[in-house]
């Protein structure tokens, strides 16, 4: 179906539409959310916060991008927004841990993994979420479009409304930062 | 070809973003070296991991947890306040302190303002006082406020 005819219909309360929308896009929001915050729960929890963001404003789609543009911008939006509420959240979380006293008492093995979770844990993807984590905000959003949903680079260049030279750069200034730190954290192995 | 040169490549390498002149020299060198190739097999695995990692199948419950989601979204907006961003309830927790400090220093005002200026003793209090405290007449001295003040 066609962009704005879909954007039409959802902005007239088509139920059929946006469920319509839900099943086509469902599958990349949650791959895009998963390749910000690395964690199911949270990607879908976000996924379903990016859908009803769409449901909420999308009058405001003018048809000047695509319909799938507009929803990875919307996906990485709100990711870079969790992330950074995420690094606020915790930074109060550890002041309560310094004040509170029940808190220090009772929690004091919060962060603590099981023998079961650590088997659990990929310890190879957890190296490389580590290192993508680590790239600053646009490279990252760069990467994580090209490799988690294989964006072209235009494609990248539209939802990130930059250039195409200037997504190549950030691309490969990415690639040359992932590469030092997997080498540093493989060579210490 | 040495390591050094390896590793400023090697990401470029297994994606297979390099000349074929480069590919062809950075695949001899790993053949022959140890550590470039145990280097070259770790970053293998862990790019395949995106791979691995991700979704391809929908979540058939989606769109259900989605509208019942929606739907008590609608019900309980107020409950939008507790969601909302650290610096939403910063800035409420500031607006009710100023409020609380205005509101205590006009109310504190008003009652210091009712003793010092509106009550007067009445002759009838006056004495009732006097004997309540058995004083004479001769202990009581008029003072007059103003004076004070100057």
């Amino acid at each position: 179906m066609d962009d704005k005819l879909i954007a039409n219909k959802i902005l007239k309360g088509d139920a059929t539409a946006f469920k319509e929308l839900v099943d086509s896009y469902q599958v990349k929001v949650v791959n895009t959310c998963y390749g910000f915050l690395h964690n199911y729960e949270d990607a879908q929890d976000l996924a379903q916060e990016v859908f009803i963001e769409i449901h909420r404003s999308i009058k405001k789609f003018r048809n000047e991008s695509k319909l799938s543009t507009w929803i990875y911008r919307i996906s990485v939006n709100k990711s870079l927004n969790f992330i950074r509420d995420n690094k606020k959240r915790k930074w109060f979380q550890s002041l309560d841990i310094l004040f509170d006293s029940d808190f220090r008492t009772n929690n004091q093995n919060v962060d603590y993994k099981s023998p079961q979770k650590i088997l659990e844990s990929n310890e190879k993807s957890e190296i490389i979420n580590k290192a993508i984590n680590s790239l600053p905000e646009k490279q990252k959003t760069a990467f994580v479009l090209h490799r988690f949903e294989d964006l072209s680079y235009k494609e990248i260049s539209e939802v990130m409304k930059t250039s195409l030279s200037s997504v190549e750069s950030i691309l490969f200034r990415a690639k040359k930062n992932l590469q030092k730190k997997l080498v540093n954290i493989y060579k210490k192995k | 070809m040495d390591c050094k040169i390896t590793e400023k490549k090697i990401l470029f390498y297994i994606n297979n973003e390099l000349s074929d002149v480069d590919m062809a020299v950075i695949k001899k060198h790993i053949n022959e070296c140890k550590n470039c190739s145990s280097l070259a097999k770790s970053f293998k695995e862990s790019f395949s991991t995106i791979t691995e990692n991700k979704i391809t199948e929908k979540d058939p419950y989606f769109y259900s947890r989605l509208t019942a989601r929606m739907e008590q979204e609608k019900k309980w907006n107020w409950k939008i306040f507790f969601k909302a961003k650290p610096i939403l309830h910063l800035a409420t927790y500031i607006l009710l302190g100023f409020f609380a400090i205005i509101g205590g220093h006009l109310i504190t005002h008003d009652i210091e303002d009712e003793i010092t200026n509106s009550y007067e003793l009445t002759d009838e209090e006056l004495f009732a006082s006097m004997n309540y405290l058995s004083l004479n007449s001769d202990d009581i001295y008029v003072v007059d406020v103003n004076e004070f003040e100057e």
